[in-house]
């Protein structure tokens, strides 16, 4: 199977040129899957290159691509190290899609693996993972539920406000400030509201993390053609006890009102 | 409270900031003005003191902290440091220079920027927390003088440039040699038209001290003592890996991917900074690139020509019109077609920094755009990005400047965004 695969790269190589040429017909890619498999801290990583150099090429060639992916969700599901995953989820991060999510999201709550498997899934364009990090939210914990946050708010899907919001009041204050930055990265009306709710209500140590992620939401609305709500968030945040926050607030309903800063 | 020490006492962190606020409050209770608030014969007076920490002290941070201790407005009140050995070593400096104890000291920058006294820090750190620490920063309400490159994949820079916006903090990215004469000399030939029409601009990448990226990982060995290395904090937004003293050696975490951009950022922040300026293309980068025997070519929406040259010290940049050209390395050497570009005209050697610190120091007072601001350093930067992907991929790409994304290769840009390690987050 790998052997037809890398004809198929023998080929793209042969089109594309530099790059890719140093691919050989031979069973390196095979073997690059064997030092997957045995892979460790500080062990050589080249034995690896061909599979690099395959996920390379695979960005043109979708068939290579999906028969790459397939491979490699197989290793990641196996028992190999954590050093071996860590490669994998680098791979599957360039080739992977939806057909990899319920694989990488297995390591979402994992302490160990979870921010590389936020690494995939931030990656992936596909609906499918914005909805397996949202799934998450209910299986996740500590620093972990932190990431995951972080990535629905990188994706800026609005589809997991109603599972975010609750969390404002999470006694843990880092998914708290996570989930604040969160809303603001995903900018809709509703989120909105519900940092407007959260302004008054944020303790004194999230005070800070309460309004960036405010402001964020206002620049968000502005983007979105919505100036009347950005402008309201601006009115308020120039009553905030922050300095640099009422300035910053500021700066906002000039930028609204088309004021050169 | 994780401080290490934190002995600045109250006369000695009296800032701009904090004298202006007091100095108001005297209308309602007084205030005795002190001789340290007045100044002296080298230091200015409190009003118009700039009170400063600094976030990693390696060698660049040192000889940065020296740049700044030299300006008699500035005060450097806190130094910061995942290293016991550099952290200790910065605030001795520190107290030298001052002939006190004063100088704070901590392991983790949080701690630095929840300081209200401050108003602005340089980051000297590992390019893996450049974009972090600034972005922590301006979060907190302080002006930036930030090390290049700022980023490592171009994301962060873009989100960067977002949060400077956000606060309107200013901004100085460390590419000093757009304060040196002799390379504004050469940007101006080319920006006033006296090349003629603009066609190719060399950047020079640099000879390759890393040895190409290697993305190598190491061995684990037995984590020191927080104090003594803060391996978590060292790694911050990267992947977790064990422990292993090599990792944080300059010409090993140069080489990978994780850590830096490689040579291409590491020269590229100045050589196709200087290029992009000469091209008065500060706010946008070229639209295509494509690998050419071991190095890139690029080519900008206005028909220039961007050639990464091969490294050959000194770092030097060449622009090439249709009615001239100049060449401006380092080592102060200057030439020109015609030669009488440069008739009468002396420059000094070298790359210092005094100047590029300066524009800083006098911008965080008047509050005007820096020389090197966010913007100008992340689109050179990206440009150096793309490169570095165009390389990794061998392929031609095309990008397009305003969406910041390439055009019909969705691979290539999966490599412009990480997922940053928690706690830490860009937006």
């Amino acid at each position: 199977m790998l052997r037809q695969l890398l004809v198929a790269v023998g080929l793209m190589a042969a089109l594309c040129g530099a790059g890719i040429s140093t691919l050989a017909a031979d069973d390196s890619l095979d073997k690059a899957f064997e030092a997957l498999k045995a892979y460790d801290w500080g062990k050589e990583r080249a034995p690896l290159r061909p599979l690099e150099e395959a996920v390379a090429a695979a960005g043109k060639d979708a068939a290579l691509a999906k028969a790459l992916e397939k491979k490699l969700v197989e290793l990641l599901k196996s028992d190999v190290s954590q050093a071996a995953k860590d490669q994998i989820c680098r791979q599957l991060s360039l080739v992977g899609s939806a057909d990899c999510v319920p694989a990488v999201a297995e390591l979402l709550p994992d302490e160990k693996l979870s921010h590389m498997a936020r690494y995939v899934l931030e990656r992936i364009p596909a609906p499918e993972a914005s909805k397996a990090l949202r799934e998450a939210l209910g299986k996740t914990k500590g620093v972990q539920k932190v990431g995951v946050l972080n990535s629905l708010g990188v994706k800026r899907d609005a589809e997991s406000l109603p599972a975010i919001v609750p969390l404002l009041a999470d006694s843990d204050p880092q998914i708290a400030a996570a989930a604040a930055a969160a809303l603001g990265a995903i900018g809709t009306s509703e989120a909105a509201k519900a940092l407007a709710d959260f302004q008054g209500k944020a303790p004194e140590a999230l005070k800070l993390a309460a309004a960036d992620a405010y402001l964020a939401c206002a620049e968000a609305l502005l983007a979105a053609g919505k100036k009347a709500e950005a402008l309201a968030i601006y009115k308020e945040l120039t009553k905030s006890e922050i300095r640099h926050v009422k300035l910053a607030a500021t700066r906002g309903m000039m930028s609204v009102m088309g004021k050169k800063q | 409270m994780n401080q290490i020490q934190h002995r600045a006492s109250s006369e000695a962190v009296l800032s701009r900031r904090s004298f202006c606020r007091r100095a108001a409050a005297t209308l309602a209770v007084p205030y005795v003005i002190t001789g340290t608030a007045l100044g002296a014969a080298n230091r200015a007076p409190a009003s118009e003191r700039i009170v400063m920490g600094t976030i990693g002290t390696g060698p660049r941070g040192m000889d940065n902290i020296n740049n700044f201790l030299a300006n008699p407005d500035v005060q450097m009140v806190a130094v910061c440091d995942v290293r016991g050995q550099r952290r200790k070593a910065a605030k001795a400096a520190v107290d030298k220079y001052y002939g006190n104890q004063d100088c704070a000291a901590y392991i983790d920058l949080r701690e630095l920027l929840a300081r209200s006294d401050i108003d602005a820090v340089m980051i000297a750190t590992g390019d893996n927390w450049h974009t972090m620490a600034s972005i922590l920063a301006a979060r907190a309400g302080k002006d930036i003088y930030c090390e290049k490159p700022m980023s490592v994949v171009l994301g962060e820079g873009r989100v960067l440039c977002q949060t400077m916006q956000r606060y309107g903090v200013i901004f100085q990215c460390g590419t000093q040699r757009r304060s040196i004469a002799r390379f504004r000399f050469a940007v101006e030939l080319a920006q006033t038209g006296k090349l003629g029409q603009l066609k190719t601009l060399y950047a020079e990448k640099s000879p390759d001290w890393f040895g190409g990226f290697h993305e190598k990982t190491l061995p684990p060995e037995p984590e020191p003592p927080r104090e003594v290395f803060d391996w978590n904090l060292w790694l911050g937004p990267a992947a977790w890996r064990p422990y292993n003293p090599k990792y944080a050696e300059r010409n090993f975490w140069g080489g990978h991917r994780d850590f830096s951009g490689g040579m291409i950022t590491e020269w590229g922040s100045h050589t196709v900074d200087l290029c992009q300026w000469a091209n008065n293309a500060d706010d946008t980068t070229p639209v295509e690139f494509e690998p050419a025997q071991g190095t890139i070519i690029a080519h900008y929406a206005n028909g220039v020509k961007l050639v990464f040259e091969e490294g050959v010290w000194p770092l030097h940049v060449r622009f090439v019109g249709t009615e001239g050209e100049i060449y401006v390395d380092d080592d102060g050497n200057m030439r020109s077609k015609p030669e009488s570009l440069l008739a009468g005209r002396k420059f000094d050697k070298g790359y210092p920094q005094a100047n590029h610190v300066r524009n800083f120091l006098d911008c965080v007072k008047s509050r005007q755009r820096p020389i090197a601001p966010a913007e100008g350093a992340h689109r050179a930067n990206s440009t150096c990005q793309i490169a570095n992907i165009c390389m990794l991929l061998g392929r031609p790409l095309r990008f397009d400047p305003q969406t910041e994304k390439f055009v019909g290769d969705p691979e290539a840009d999966r490599m412009l965004w990480r997922a940053y390690r928690p706690p830490w987050r860009l937006v």
